[in-house]
């Protein structure tokens, strides 16, 4: 058995014992089958939900361990980490909050015990096994206190492993208080590093953070509406209304929007977020509602949005522009805010990888000289283009598969005399080449290189047509080559 | 110039007043308004404006020579309006870097869009002509409804830019390609290119690889024709046969036809 509830434990059932022996006890206990993945799902959904008191909230799924030792814990759950630093004040104080929580988690008919304390570990330990009232809730150890309330609890408390519990347990080592006061250095060598840091950990002498569910947004504007909203324009001008407001929150941290997600809160407790991302820092606030007016039209109300949240997820640093003194300054046009907004608003509604610019990159394999990258992200690089008086003739299209042709040469090593084309035959008048292309062999393994070898060939049909084929492989004892059409030019 | 009759003129201005069209296609250019050249002095003496408006929008018919031919045009765009991007609609991913950089065109500068289908592209060429900080907008479109067209000139003359509208014939689809042909577009000019059998480059009188590439280039269509500055009666359909100067970035007309000549139809056989 993993876990009993409270009438179970006053009827003698504990945790860890074998079904058949609780079935003895209390005949008719009621078994439900332990889900994991499901305790975690719904830890998870009420750590959102907690996220209503402070952004900072985490999951902590480690529960205290049932031991032999002489104190057994008064919860073991799994448990939730809330860092309340800077939000009790919203809530009316400290125990304000505390009550507040223990009293939803009650309501929901969960029970809970709540503690508060100066570390995390402190608060693992009060919550699982502070005081001897197990009907108190809620634990806060007052600040000057602490230390000795915290020296009195077992060493269970400091979230050590069940045989390390019963180890020290045995050595008579039995509250946190005993431990504090041995030498330091003869405990790390008998019971590890673990427990001196979970020790100083309890007392804030060493740093524990605590990463929250969701990094938090910094710049958020949340509106709550009195009546659900069912329309999409009234999401979208609640949009057009909250914008401004981001914008002068952000011009005043001297920050833009990379990314900025729309939250939409329904009635029925679902949400949905639209999402839109920026070329370049943006706190135009008629810009985004122009991304967003392209994805808001796609949004469903459902039974009505209650309350919608705007929050920046990425900001950039956006200082004023300032106007450009040297006209030969290496400024990428892409820079420029009309097409940067431009761009932004194409990848937003085609999608990212459908708006690119072309880079060119160091690589002497045509298919892999030039390359497509996303325009919101692509950086200019220095690799040049080829220059054209010394270049290399390419064609203009470059098919990103090569087409197998059947191609006739007069000699083997010679360009092709004629090929065979969407089922056309193209008599070849003009060719020139070859050129030699060999491939990678840094990036090439398995077949031998002479295979992939390509000879190139620029040729022109009867109708003055030109084509890019290659011959793949030499000609070698029991291997054929075969032909390519790679492009096409001008 | 030759000065047109008084009512002709305010004719004219009527019609202009009832299409929305302006300046551009229903008057006389006026000097000093941007141009670009076609890359010949002789083309461009048959184009009423002296060379094709950089505020207006162009159609392009042909295969990968028109790739090459717009490449170039872009090109030249740039001493109109230096620096700024261009947007380049398609649904394909063939376009090579290297290749059109050959003729005269920065691929740097191009932003290239993907779209599923015509409504996308046609949407982001529009909101590319609309935007500021951008140069001129391609699209490689089959098939362009006439409204479509229509908002996409407009959108280019009222936003100053240049439009190009390439438009690749598919020879397995022979009849829709004869029936584009015939559309008509809202386009400032249409134009066709093929390629030509080139002449063999001769180095001290021997064959020395293959020639320049040499295109037949038809003006097919052309929305105004006036006098143009040399006061000759210019914007006919009329046909070239050109050959791409590399050193220089533009054309030589090799042989010139006679004003309206055709081919035969079998010389068209055009692959994308």
């Amino acid at each position: 058995m993993a876990a009993v509830d409270r009438e179970a434990e006053r009827r003698g059932l504990r945790p860890g014992m074998p079904l058949a022996d609780a079935r003895a006890v209390v005949p008719d206990v009621r078994i439900v089958p332990l889900d994991p993945d499901a305790d975690r799902a719904m830890l998870d959904k009420l750590c959102a939900a907690c996220e209503r008191y402070t952004p900072w909230a985490s999951v902590d799924p480690q529960g205290a361990r049932p031991n032999k030792s002489s104190h057994a814990p008064i919860g073991d759950g799994a448990g939730l980490w809330l860092d309340v630093t800077g939000c009790t004040h919203l809530f009316g104080g400290e125990a304000a909050l505390l009550a507040d929580i223990t009293a939803r988690f009650t309501r929901a008919g969960f029970r809970t015990r709540a503690a508060l304390a100066a570390t995390p570990g402190a608060a693992w330990a009060l919550a699982r096994y502070g005081g001897t009232d197990q009907t108190k809730d809620l634990d806060r150890a007052p600040p000057g206190e602490e230390r000795a309330i915290l020296k009195a609890l077992p060493v269970a408390a400091l979230r050590l492993d069940a045989d390390l519990v019963e180890g020290l347990d045995r050595m008579g080592l039995r509250l946190i208080g005993d431990l504090v006061h041995l030498a330091r250095a003869p405990l790390a060598r008998r019971y590890g590093r673990g427990v001196l840091d979970r020790i100083d950990q309890m007392f804030g002498d060493l740093e524990e953070p605590i990463s929250p569910r969701h990094a938090p947004p910094v710049h958020v504007v949340r509106r709550v509406f009195a009546e659900p909203i069912g329309k999409v324009e009234d999401i979208e001008l609640a949009l057009a209304e909250m914008l401004p407001i981001l914008s002068a929150d952000l011009e005043q941290h001297g920050q833009g929007i990379r990314t900025l997600d729309y939250i939409l809160h329904r009635v029925d407790s679902s949400r949905e977020v639209v999402e839109v991302g920026t070329s370049r820092p943006v706190r135009d606030p008629a810009h985004l509602a122009r991304l967003f007016h392209e994805k808001i039209a796609a949004v469903d109300p459902g039974f009505g949005v209650e309350v919608v949240v705007l929050a920046a997820r990425t900001v950039a640093p956006l200082t004023p522009a300032q106007a450009n003194l040297d006209a030969n300054a290496d400024i990428d046009s892409f820079e420029q805010t009309g097409a940067a907004q431009l761009v932004d608003r194409l990848s937003n509604r085609l999608g990212n990888g459908n708006v690119t610019r072309l880079t060119a990159v160091e690589s002497h394999l045509p298919e892999r000289a030039c390359r497509e990258r996303p325009a919101m992200t692509a950086k200019r690089n220095n690799v040049a283009w080829d220059e054209p008086d010394r270049r290399p003739q390419r064609p203009v299209k470059l098919l990103i598969q090569p087409l197998p042709i059947d191609a006739m040469a007069s000699v083997p090593d010679g360009p092709p005399a004629s090929f065979t084309w969407r089922k056309q035959k193209h008599r070849v008048v003009n060719a020139e080449g070859p050129e030699r292309i060999a491939p990678e062999w840094w990036a090439h393994e398995g077949r031998p290189l002479s295979r992939d070898v390509r000879d190139y060939y620029r040729i022109e049909d009867e109708d003055g047509r030109r084509y890019w084929v290659y011959r793949e492989g030499l000609f070698l004892p029991g291997f054929e080559p075969r032909w390519y059409l790679h492009g096409f030019f001008a | 110039m030759a000065a047109l009759p008084p009512i002709t003129a305010e004719l004219r201005k009527q019609i202009a007043q009832i299409e929305r069209a302006s300046t551009v296609t229903m008057t006389t250019p006026q000097k000093g308004e941007a141009v670009i050249s076609a890359g010949a002095a002789a083309i461009d003496d048959a184009l009423p404006w002296g060379g094709l408006p950089a505020n207006g929008l162009h159609e392009i018919f042909g295969d990968a020579t028109a790739t090459g031919f717009a490449a170039s045009l872009l090109a030249r765009l740039e001493t109109v309006q230096s620096g700024a991007p261009i947007l380049w609609c398609q649904t394909g991913r063939e376009l090579y870097g290297p290749g059109i950089a050959a003729y005269g065109l920065d691929p740097n500068r191009l932003i290239l869009v993907h779209g599923r289908n015509d409504t996308d592209l046609l949407w982001a060429m529009e909101e590319g002509l609309a935007a500021p900080g951008i140069a001129g907008v391609v699209g490689v479109l089959h098939k362009v409804p006439p409204i479509a067209g229509r908002r996409l000139q407009l959108a280019a003359e009222e936003r100053g830019r240049f439009g190009l509208l390439l438009r690749p014939l598919d020879p397995l689809a022979r009849t829709r390609a004869a029936a584009d042909l015939a559309a008509t577009s809202m386009a400032l000019t249409r134009w066709r290119v093929g390629a030509l059998p080139s002449e063999p480059m001769l180095i001290g009188g021997r064959e020395a690889g293959m020639g320049p590439e040499r295109w037949r280039l038809e003006l097919q269509r052309c929305r105004l024709s006036t006098f143009n500055q040399n006061s000759t009666y210019a914007g006919h359909p009329k046909t070239w046969q050109v050959e791409w100067r590399d050193e220089t970035g533009d054309l030589t007309v090799v042989a010139p036809l006679r004003d309206g000549s055709t081919e035969p139809a079998e010389r068209w056989r055009d692959a994308s």
